[in-house]
């Protein structure tokens, strides 16, 4: 019998798991999308699906709510992203150098992440609590302000809650640059001190470098994961206050969960789909583009 | 000489496919054992026996029931519930399928949106035969056609004589079906910490109206006893909405529904006294008589805050919270923690807060006679009577958890008469017939029956909070919620 080439073996192995991907994401994609072309009104026993064609995603599209959610959720992903990339790398940095206790250290900073997304919200939300939280006892404590205030206001909840969910994601990003670094010969940091290269300049030459793709891979993870964001909002704010922190996950859950909103959820969570896939192409543009050949 | 590396060798078709059957078989095997190995037990010969111990004596029997086990059935009653006192629920399912030879599986819903998940249990037909539902839910699933009439229940006229009737109307959709029996009632009316109303002389001088309540809070504000006195109600992203809204509007001599009782249309605008009431809370926001937080505040928050002590009103609670305010080990204002009594006068509110029912419902599917009979007994037991005639449940629930019942035989039952006023330390006697007050006046607005309430709710919340904190002016939040209504109203139409 002829035997079988590299590649339809390779196909033939990953036939079960393709199986199981069809059904446990191409169904509920496609069902998710059938939800998107119909009015659904469960109000209307009789008759709960009544096709519409694409008018739900102009309808969500053109909706004030829609764009003000968009914004909102882009602002939090950028300052979710930048904020636990600072601190992961630094983290992770820190961790490398061989300082005492590292091993326990290294297993503690996970702890942020361990705990889940639910918890962390009800965590933060005490931390800045107007009557009885940590953040204002200390700034009182200090003098810095006067009396107990209201931390979280309509301005910076977004900054707030987004501070928080970078506490949570953080300790996992370090995970991902700690075997990067590690690999970083420390000869090449000798050579560049011989040249007189400052530790700003030995971090952007050298370091940045060789975590070109864990920095790839940790940033597309920490994006899709900011942009659908959604316990640490359900518990921290609600969406609010007065509406800050609706981004396009809470809005998306609010109407299919609580309104029973199918047909616009379901439009909602492929705009987000959408956000989520461009932002991902566009780190792979900016850092996996092959290098150059050699003349 | 090097070495010749050795090429793997491929597999061929026939190879592979013997492989994967063989795999097949494999995991069918241990799938069998594993089913097999954690099928139930063969039933004893002999049922297990515990003992079911209860708090309060809720027969004239001994506290302690002894329940007898018994094997469970091949289909149980599914009861979904929120997670509040599993204990008491678990241990009356237990005396439930002892009194009738039946077995119960209690499932909870541990955290989070109750509502939702069990919405979409409704939606996707998992197996459950009772749920737990509260407000406008119910009016929701029995629009949607998810549950059934309780008026098929055997014993359905004894039981709605046995109810307060402004509950049975509650329960009752327009077209007559009865959606649930009472679990529980709660009316969200105003708290008062008396510490702080004694520190600024106003103990003795109650308010009569919400406008009231903020001038009082005004004054203790200005004579600097504390800095936030007013913990109100306007939050609106959590699935209640903002109570005080409806509460106020509802029971102030100026205002009154929102809509038509009989057709339901929209019958507020901005010449009415929603504009007023917005702009009473609008000046109080501005005042600072509140956190600037307090549209992102949930029920727990809103509790933590009170029992701090430094709120001097809490404007929509349920007195169902009183053992833990009056709580020296949970609460700073233990044993000065009151009810706000209602007043006389042109000006004063007819009733304070809003009445809501949280009821036991039954899921809308062809059970079977056999079954169906077990559920409706299964419902008459938590929703009224056990087996020997008496209110077990409601009674435990009243004893255990101070929870209001809605079956007049219990809340005048002298041990839960007791009960009540020892939750109540403050003025006793006085505050529990306060309670009794409120309770027979409250009101529920009349289109919390309409499927589209959830979806009013939230857009009362979101343009009332617009309108507080300034982002659009009282006149465009009112015209914003008149158009919201008008929209929802023609959907669900169709």
């Amino acid at each position: 019998m002829k035997a079988l080439s590299d590649d339809q073996f390779a196909y033939l192995l990953i036939l079960p798991l393709i199986i199981i991907s069809l059904a446990m994401i191409v169904y509920p994609l496609a069902f998710s999308f059938w939800l998107t072309l119909n009015d659904v009104n469960f109000g209307r026993p009789s008759n709960v699906y009544i096709f519409t064609g694409f008018e739900q995603w102009v309808k969500v599209l053109y909706d004030p709510q829609f764009l003000s959610s968009f914004l909102i959720t882009i602002r939090f992903a950028f300052i979710a992203v930048v904020v636990s990339l600072l601190l992961s790398l630094g983290i992770a940095l820190l961790l490398n150098e061989p300082l005492k206790g590292r091993g326990l250290l290294r297993a503690l900073v996970i702890v942020p992440w361990a705990i889940p997304e639910y918890a962390v919200g009800v965590l933060w939300k005490y931390l800045y609590d107007a009557d009885i939280g940590l953040f204002n006892g200390i700034l009182y404590v200090f003098h810095i302000i006067p009396g107990y205030t209201t931390l979280m206001l309509e301005s910076n909840a977004v900054e707030l809650v987004a501070i928080a969910y970078s506490w949570h994601m953080a300790s996992l990003g370090v995970f991902f640059f700690l075997p990067g670094l590690s690999f970083i010969s420390q000869e090449e940091y000798r050579a560049a001190r011989i040249d007189g290269a400052g530790s700003f300049r030995r971090f952007w030459h050298i370091t940045l470098p060789h975590l070109r793709y864990p920095l790839l891979v940790w940033l597309v993870f920490l994006t899709m994961e900011s942009v659908r964001a959604l316990d640490i909002i359900l518990t921290m704010t609600g969406g609010g206050p007065n509406l800050a922190t609706n981004t396009l996950s809470f809005i998306g859950y609010k109407q299919t969960f609580q309104l029973l909103n199918l047909s616009p959820g379901a439009t909602l969570s492929y705009y987000l789909m959408f956000l989520t896939i461009a932002l991902a192409m566009v780190y792979f543009y900016v850092l996996y583009r092959p290098k150059k050949k050699a003349d | 000489m090097s070495e010749v590396k050795k090429e793997p060798e491929k597999i061929n078709r026939r190879s592979y496919l013997k492989y994967v059957g063989a795999g097949v078989v494999v995991v069918a095997v241990a799938g069998a054992g594993a089913y097999y190995a954690t099928m139930p037990a063969a039933p004893p010969t002999t049922p297990t026996t515990q003992t079911v111990t209860q708090a309060a004596t809720v027969t004239q029997a001994s506290p302690t029931a002894t329940v007898t086990e018994l094997p469970p059935s091949q289909d149980p009653i599914h009861m979904n519930i929120w997670a509040f006192r599993p204990d008491i629920v678990d241990a009356n399912s237990k005396i439930f399928a002892q009194q009738y030879n039946d077995n119960v599986k209690i499932e909870l819903v541990a955290a989070g949106d109750y509502n939702s998940v069990v919405e979409e249990k409704l939606i996707t037909k998992v197996p459950m035969d009772v749920f737990y539902s509260g407000g406008q839910y119910y009016f929701r699933a029995g629009r949607a056609g998810w549950i059934e009439d309780l008026n098929t229940l055997p014993d359905a006229d004894a039981i709605k004589k046995d109810m307060y009737p402004n509950f049975l109307d509650w329960l009752t959709s327009s077209d007559g079906r009865l959606l649930g029996l009472v679990y529980f009632f709660e009316v969200k009316c105003p708290l008062a910490n008396m510490d702080i109303l004694e520190k600024a002389g106003l103990a003795d001088t109650p308010p009569t109206n919400y406008e009231e309540i903020f001038d009082q809070c005004r004054e203790i504000k200005k004579k600097g006893i504390v800095q936030y006195p007013l913990l109100a109600d306007w939050n609106p992203v959590w699935n209640d909405g903002p109570y005080e809204l409806y509460s106020e509007y509802m029971n102030s001599p100026k205002g009154g529904e929102l809509f038509d009782p009989k057709t339901f249309e929209p019958i507020f605008d901005t010449n009415t006294y929603l504009a007023d009431l917005l702009a009473s809370w609008k000046a109080a926001y501005d005042d600072n008589l509140c956190t600037k937080d307090i549209f992102t505040l949930s029920w727990g928050d809103r509790q933590a805050r009170f029992s701090s002590g430094q709120h001097a009103f809490l404007v929509c609670d349920e007195p169902y919270d009183m053992p833990t305010y009056n709580d020296p080990t949970r609460s700073k204002i233990a044993g000065k923690a009151s009810l706000v009594p209602l007043g006389t006068g042109p000006d004063a509110c007819t009733s304070w807060g809003t009445g809501l029912i949280g009821s036991y419902c039954m899921t809308k599917k062809d059970r079977g006679p056999e079954k169906t009979k077990r559920v409706n007994e299964f419902m008459e037991f938590f929703g009224w009577k056990d087996k020997d005639g008496n209110y077990r449940v409601a009674k435990e629930w009243a004893l255990q958890t101070n929870l209001q019942s809605g079956i007049p035989a219990v809340a005048e039952d002298p041990d839960v008469v007791k009960s009540f006023i020892s939750n109540l330390p403050y003025r006793k006697d006085k505050d529990y017939a306060i309670l009794l007050d409120i309770t027979s006046k409250c009101k529920q607005p009349k289109w919390f029956t309409q499927y589209w309430a959830i979806e009013f709710i939230y857009s009362l919340g979101t343009w009332s909070t617009k309108a507080v904190s300034g982002t659009v002016s009282i006149k465009d939040a009112i015209t914003g919620m008149r158009t919201d209504a008008e929209n929802l109203i023609k959907q669900y139409q169709q």
